[in-house]
């Protein structure tokens, strides 16, 4: 048995040029609703190391494959910000049973997240954290800001077309504050530090102001702040900003990453992590290991 | 051995078939010049110990104190030390020093500056030349920016330059000279030319509000510490740090990065007029827990 929350609407708007676009649909967002294409903050940390261009592409070019972690990141995101796909809760114990896997496929063909009943409910108790948290909860109160907005503007510089979706966006205060939520396995300070380093976190705060700026919707005092969830009870939540340092090396990422792009459309090539002969040597603390042990 | 060169990879330099006869004059001149100046070097050459006492007095006023000194940001950190301002006076006073900055060639097509900066101490006959290019481009926040304007090159080139005449005349100049000279002009801040402490505290709170800097920013600088508790230090270091904003080499978010977001700001309710509760079609309750009651925790699964 399946319930669908909330259906899906059906006009699509068109693009336009440079400006917001609200109540644009995820997969609209998503896809190439810009005549060849734009740049978001996720494509940008795609293209840099760890990752390569040619990850970029084909992600690209197939859409990323789905995943169960990112149909709650999703499910949590509709629920606290009352914005997002559409949950299709699907009322099964797990996915192990075929009717289920067939639902849950179907839900996707249809741009819709599946959740089975017991992470529904697992959703709507992180909603209810969030809400009780005594800085997430006054933040995320409704009239306060705007959810996901999706932003479209050309960059200054290279002239390529940007996107970004900021999650909430609080304007109403003496500054623009920017606000992305998301879910983690660990919300302790030492494993965010790790995280925002390596998922280029720090790369999306520079992004998503860039494009506030951009299209005037905030000034050079707009701030960015992350709510961290995790995903497991008691749902704890951190709230956290980034030094100047950190957004520095962000803003500095992001000009390489357009460039990249810029350059991999103008020649046709996306290459891979090298396009040359890798010469590798041990990681430092193997090869002091086995010097020891055996030269 | 030699390995000759192909034509082709390096074409001679193109220059005036023939030499004007106010050319060859100033060319003589030039040679003549040079020769004069080594020869009255020689013949007067400095006092040492006028020279100290023409650096102290020089270092004792608050105009040349204030200007001793840049700052600028580089990798998060600030980088400070002596100006050209201060290169240039203590190569007046030291005497019988030139220098000089030449555009040797540039290159509109390639984007960039031949240039070569150059001091000499004609009584030691101890010199320092650098030839350098400089590339017809400003770094910017959002990646080098390409420079195709007359008063943007010549800007950008001057200040490529002065940084180098500065490297030039400090390594002309003896060492201990140099560095008394920064302690000096360090002191004649902190006394702030006998203006009372307090009464620069507060000068200093002043210029920098009209700049937009509030008092919560200079006390986050100085280390969380109360005006009141300033020093004539903290207060020079303040003049260096206004000087350098003023002069464009440091950007005020490199040295008062904006407050940071505070929890009042999070939860103080503003409505913005606009709302986020999705518009389009029905919405249930469980859809928007913010209209619902709060739901019971349930077990990890």
């Amino acid at each position: 048995m399946t319930t669908t929350i909330e259906a899906p609407t059906s006009t699509l708007p068109v693009f336009t040029g440079p400006g917001v676009y609200a109540d644009l649909p995820a997969e609209v967002y998503h896809g190439q609703f810009v005549p060849g294409d734009s740049l978001s903050s996720t494509g940008a940390r795609k293209l840099l190391a760890p990752s390569c261009p040619a990850l970029f592409k084909y992600d690209q070019d197939h859409g990323q494959a789905h995943k169960k972690e990112f149909d709650l990141g999703h499910a949590a995101h509709k629920l606290v910000l009352g914005e997002g796909a559409h949950i299709e809760v699907i009322d099964a114990p797990d996915w192990k049973s075929k009717a289920a896997r067939e639902e849950r496929d179907a839900a996707h063909a249809e741009d819709l997240v599946p959740l089975l009943a017991k992470d529904y409910t697992k959703v709507e108790v992180m909603a209810d954290a969030i809400r009780r948290h005594p800085l997430a909860g006054p933040l995320f109160t409704p009239g306060t800001g705007v959810a996901e907005q999706s932003l479209f503007w050309q960059d200054q510089r290279t002239g390529i077309w940007r996107r970004a979706r900021p999650d909430w966006v609080k304007n109403g205060g003496p500054r623009t504050i920017c606000v992305d939520y998301k879910t983690t396995a660990d919300a302790s300070l030492d494993a965010l530090e790790r995280a925002i380093y390596t998922y280029g976190y720090n790369m999306q705060g520079p992004w998503y102001l860039d494009g506030l700026r951009a299209l005037g919707l905030a000034d050079e005092n707009a701030q960015f702040i992350f709510v961290f969830q995790e995903k497991t009870a008691p749902y704890l939540i951190t709230v956290v900003g980034l030094d100047p340092t950190a957004l520095q090396i962000g803003a500095a990422k992001n000009c390489r990453a357009i460039d990249t792009y810029r350059e991999c459309i103008e020649t046709g090539h996306w290459p891979a992590y090298l396009d040359d002969i890798a010469y590798l040597s041990l990681p430092i603390w193997a090869e002091k290991n086995d010097t020891e042990e055996y030269l | 051995m030699s390995y000759p060169i192909p034509a082709a990879a390096m074409p001679a330099a193109t220059g005036p078939g023939r030499v004007g006869q106010s050319t060859a004059v100033e060319q003589s001149r030039a040679v003549a010049e040079v020769q004069a100046a080594i020869y009255i070097a020689q013949q007067c050459p400095r006092s040492t110990s006028a020279a100290i006492a023409a650096m102290q007095e020089s270092c004792g006023h608050m105009a040349l104190a204030e200007k001793a000194f840049f700052r600028y940001s580089r990798g998060g950190s600030q980088v400070s030390g002596p100006t050209i301002h201060l290169a240039k006076e203590l190569a007046r006073v030291w005497g019988n020093v030139q220098y000089g900055i030449s555009e040797l060639r540039r290159d509109d097509e390639y984007g960039q500056s031949e240039m070569q900066s150059w001091a000499w101490d004609l009584q030691t006959n101890a010199r320092n030349s650098n030839t350098f290019i400089v590339q017809h481009v400003r770094d910017t926040k959002n990646g080098p920016k390409k420079l195709t304007d007359q008063r943007d090159l010549y800007e950008n080139n001057a200040n490529n330059g002065a940084r180098r005449l500065r490297e030039a005349i400090f390594t002309v100049l003896p060492l201990w000279f140099v560095e008394s000279a920064k302690d000096l002009c360090t002191k004649t801040l902190e006394s702030g030319g006998g203006k009372p402490l307090p009464e620069r505290i507060a000068g200093a709170i002043r210029v920098f509000g009209e700049m937009g800097i509030t008092l919560d920013q200079l006390v986050q600088k100085l280390g969380g510490r109360n005006s009141n508790d300033w020093t004539a230090h903290d207060v020079a270091q303040l003049t260096v740090i206004y000087k350098s904003i003023r002069n464009g080499e440091v950007s005020k978010d490199d040295e008062f990065p904006q407050q940071r977001v505070t929890a009042d700001e999070l939860t103080r309710s503003t409505p913005t007029g606009t709302p986020a509760a999705p518009q389009v079609g029905a919405q249930s309750a469980a859809d928007d827990p913010w209209a619902s009651t709060p739901v019971a925790p349930i077990p990890n699964s």
